[in-house]
């Protein structure tokens, strides 16, 4: 526990007489995960929340929900809407759920501006100014005064449903270029009216939602605000006028805690910097949130790639933060809380910053953990098998280690036969690239648990079809992966060709000009052309795709062409 | 660093790669590459599934990539699915 003492701590939030006692540091920051019935929470939706607060989460929040059709995030139905009083009976459960395990729950309302694109007949998106999106294309419509009244009223609407529905208070979202940020941004607020011009202005609008959203909630009740601490822009936001922003938000009393990430969706390398993927640096904005808690009284919050409980302990013992956002590393390990209480802090499962929740999502699909496969039904949980079997798993690449581990785990007695000298199959290959280490993890993980959960691990086992029969087992589970394929080109001698594994298996390079072909898509072809590019040499990847790394989601692909652009021109 | 989409390799002539774009069949020439990395995507190691004969009383199942290529999220869920069902 001791470890612990100050993510451990409990917080209070909110006015000194009604202030709310979150039980804990830790924070599941808003986000979709696309669980919700219909636009409102059912059954999976709550158990996936249910779940973080009976871990232990200290504060959770729910997805971004819309309070005007001018601000939908997305036309899916599988995210929360906060449009009409049909929200309530299900916030009341999800409120319910929550209390049940000691955990609080606030609802996130959010308008998306001009940030995303939504081809609704007769629904316009509404923003501040009507400056093209950088990632839609799109033109906003510019919001009139009236305009402007009837959002802030659906607001406060919003809000009274939050009420209603039993939630421990609202987060305004003011951060992701959505509507607050875009009336705060001079990038993306051109007005000539009293809502824009000079910072005082610009902050109205938000000075304004906030009072009315305030003034629908009961004493008890909290009311947040995410922002970013930094639009990170030529021209936009930065940290000074945010420290100034925040410290008038805090000294009017408008809001109860503040919620720091940064940049902005008006660009699209923003938006991919918000959620970076690995190799980003973790906790990449605790310096903002640190410089903005210096300047102001209430409990300032972090996110960004905090995914270890020990750099969570430290940003709160060194005051850099009063709370700190895990969500990634709680969509991969619900049970940090828990673990960390019971001294199992090396049995958590490890967010690598893969980015399939986030690649998820931007596909419109509920999100998935790359290595948390019981993701997918938060409602079920892996009981003990009622038989104990005796299990055979040819193959220890990520299949063959994750069942193996699971059927450990239900009870079974589990045998595992690798052909090669160690753990991991291509994945473990992937991982000796720069900017993939971290992936290495999801295979090192493993390798703990396995012996942990009474798996007998067996290297350099070929297996061949005719060994099935003498194997003593009652389940031969067959995992033996892929391997890759090359064509033949027909070079002359003096052009090497060879395949990416291959070139990670390569002590040294004796190549000057390399062509990097990437038809198989996914990363491996950039991981062989960063590697090449580590060494001097100088590289073109082709593809036959529209683009090279198309198909991969926008916060890899974005990240992939910035590192190998950096890398070019520092060459 | 250079990115170029919508390219294949054509072939060599006169020892130097020559490029095609794929939609103008446009034809460049790489004369001075040394090196040439082939990421052409994987193939499964399914010999054992293909000649199994199956043990009496063993239960044979096979999941991830060694039934066609695909990713470790997909290999990690047909993992959760099957211990699911032992």
């Amino acid at each position: 526990m001791s470890e612990f003492t100050h993510l451990l701590s409990p917080l209070q939030i909110g006015r000194a007489d009604h202030a709310i006692t979150v039980r804990n540091r830790v924070l599941v920051s808003a986000h979709v995960p696309g669980f919700a019935e219909q636009n409102k929470p059912g059954d999976t939706y709550i158990a996936y929340h249910r779940r973080y607060a009976a871990e232990g989460v200290g504060l959770q929040l729910t997805g971004g929900t819309p309070v005007h059709k001018s601000g939908l995030l997305s036309l899916a139905s599988d995210g929360l809407w906060n449009l009409d009083d049909s929200i309530i009976p299900g916030y009341q459960r999800l409120a319910d759920a929550v209390h049940a395990e000691g955990g609080h729950i606030l609802g996130q309302l959010a308008h998306s501006g001009g940030t995303v694109q939504i081809d609704l007949p007769g629904t316009v998106p509404w923003s501040a100014s009507s400056v093209r999106s950088a990632i839609t294309g799109r033109v906003a419509h510019e919001m009139s005064g009236e305009e402007v009244a009837e959002v802030i009223a659906a607001h406060a609407a919003g809000a009274a449903r939050v009420r209603e529905g039993g939630l421990d208070g609202v987060e305004v979202l003011a951060a992701f270029g959505y509507l607050p940020q875009a009336f705060l941004s001079p990038l993306s607020n051109l007005r000539r009216d009293h809502y824009g011009g000079p910072l005082e202005n610009r902050l109205r609008f938000l000075v304004e939602l906030l009072e009315s959203v305030r003034a629908e909630l009961d004493d008890g009740q909290i009311l947040g605000c995410r922002l970013p601490g930094d639009e990170f822009e030529p021209g936009g936001l930065d940290l000074e006028q945010m420290i100034e922003v925040c410290r008038t938000l805090a000294e009017r009393g408008l809001v109860d805690y503040l919620n720091i990430i940064a940049h902005t969706n008006f660009t699209p390398t923003g938006r991919s910097k918000h959620w970076a993927p690995t190799p980003t640096p973790h906790g990449v904005f605790v310096d903002l949130a640190a410089a903005i808690k210096a300047e102001v009284s209430v409990p300032v919050f972090t996110v960004g790639r905090v995914v270890d409980p020990l750099h969570a302990e430290r940003i709160v013992a060194q005051g850099k933060a009063d709370m700190v956002g895990m969500t990634r590393a709680h969509i991969c390990d619900p049970a940090i809380v828990s673990k960390i209480k019971n001294r199992q802090r090396q049995q958590i499962r490890p967010c690598v910053g893969a980015n399939t929740c986030i690649a998820k999502r931007y596909a419109g699909k509920p999100i998935r953990c790359m290595h948390n496969p019981e993701l997918a039904r938060p409602d079920k949980t892996l009981l003990s098998a009622t038989t104990r079997q005796r299990v055979a798993v040819i193959g220890g690449g990520p299949a063959g280690l994750e069942v193996a581990r699971l059927s450990a785990q239900r009870g079974h007695s589990v045998t595992l036969y690798e052909a090669t000298a160690a753990l991991g199959g291509q994945l473990a290959y992937w991982a000796r690239a720069s900017s993939m280490t971290e992936l290495g993890r999801i295979v090192q993980w493993r390798e703990r648990e396995l012996p942990r959960l009474g798996v007998e691990v067996k290297l350099n086992s070929v297996i061949a079809a005719d060994d099935l029969a003498t194997i003593d087992a009652d389940v031969v589970i067959v995992a033996t992966g892929a391997s890759e394929t090359s064509r033949c080109f027909d070079l002359p001698d003096r052009i090497m060709q060879t395949t990416p594994m291959q070139l990670l298996d390569t002590a040294s390079i004796d190549a000057r000009r390399a062509l990097v072909v990437s038809d198989g898509r996914g990363q491996a072809g950039l991981v062989a052309a960063e590697w090449l590019v580590d060494r001097g040499v100088e590289v073109e990847i082709v593809s036959e795709d529209f683009a090279v790394a198309s198909d991969l989601d926008a916060t890899n692909r974005n990240a992939w062409y910035e590192r190998l652009g950096r890398m070019t021109r520092s060459a | 660093m250079v990115f170029t989409a919508q390219t294949c390799v054509q072939g060599v002539r006169d020892g130097a790669l020559l490029l095609r774009n794929v939609f103008s069949d446009a034809v460049a020439e790489r004369p001075l590459v040394d090196l040439l990395v082939d990421w052409n995507g994987c193939r499964s190691e399914d010999a054992m599934l293909q000649s199994a004969g199956r043990p009496q009383g063993v239960g044979l199942h096979a999941i991830g990539d060694c039934l066609a290529p695909r990713n470790v999220e997909t290999a990690m869920a047909e993992a959760w699915q099957l211990a699911s069902e032992l």
